[in-house]
């Protein structure tokens, strides 16, 4: 089983540090995708699996990296973050599909759903980490 | 989020040896803030950074931390 708890003797950067390169690293990778892809009307399937399975993978592995590194603290904070952003597209994406068959709701959208989501988790993030 | 009425003497003992919030996160490998959430009682730390709070003060965990029960 995965140690998350005290994984100390692995830690080289700051906890402060950790965040940061996440969040780096989660903002470059979000940019490129969104540069090289963005404007795209079709990619071919071969092209397109083997993004997605590396994106895939970076995000695991990144978290992976992030969780056996980072303090207790700010693992607790992270644990939670990643709940309320969970809940809240367990939420929202329902209640779209549904209003949106009611039809007073527009076609419900996984990007702005995602992007609610890492807003959510980021506000709960600095709240648990920073209050 | 899932506060209880968990008390500590961090502060005092941190005063009593001239330490700064950082210094004492040097001390446990933990960020400040951690050590600030501790402090504050907004965050109850794991037995393992309790046991490293315990031997770092000489002390035992219920001499640092006080839950109330023993008083009820």
């Amino acid at each position: 089983m995965m140690e998350l708890s005290m994984p100390k003797s692995r830690k080289r950067l700051s906890t402060n540090q950790l965040s940061l390169v996440l969040l780096a690293g989660g903002m470059t990778a979000g940019f490129l995708i969104g540069a090289l892809f963005g404007d795209a009307e079709t990619l071919p399937p071969a092209q397109a699996i083997g993004i997605v399975a590396f994106f895939g993978i970076s995000v695991i592995a990144s978290q992976i990296w992030y969780m056996r590194r980072t303090d207790e603290h700010d693992l607790h904070a992270h644990l939670w973050s990643m709940a309320w952003a969970w809940l809240s597209i367990g939420v929202v994406t329902p209640s779209w599909w549904l209003l949106n068959k009611a039809g007073i709701a527009p076609q419900p959208d996984a990007i702005q759903v995602l992007i609610a989501s890492m807003v959510i988790g980021t506000v709960a993030w600095l709240w648990m980490r920073f209050r | 989020m899932m506060e209880d009425d968990m008390k500590n003497r961090l502060k005092v003992l941190r005063a009593e040896r001239d330490w700064s919030q950082a210094d004492l996160a040097d001390h446990l490998d933990v960020s400040r803030q951690a050590v600030n959430a501790i402090e504050t009682g907004k965050y109850d730390p794991s037995l393992p950074l309790a046991f490293k709070l315990s031997r770092l003060f000489n002390m035992k965990i219920e001499e640092i931390f006080d839950d109330g029960a023993q008083h009820a």
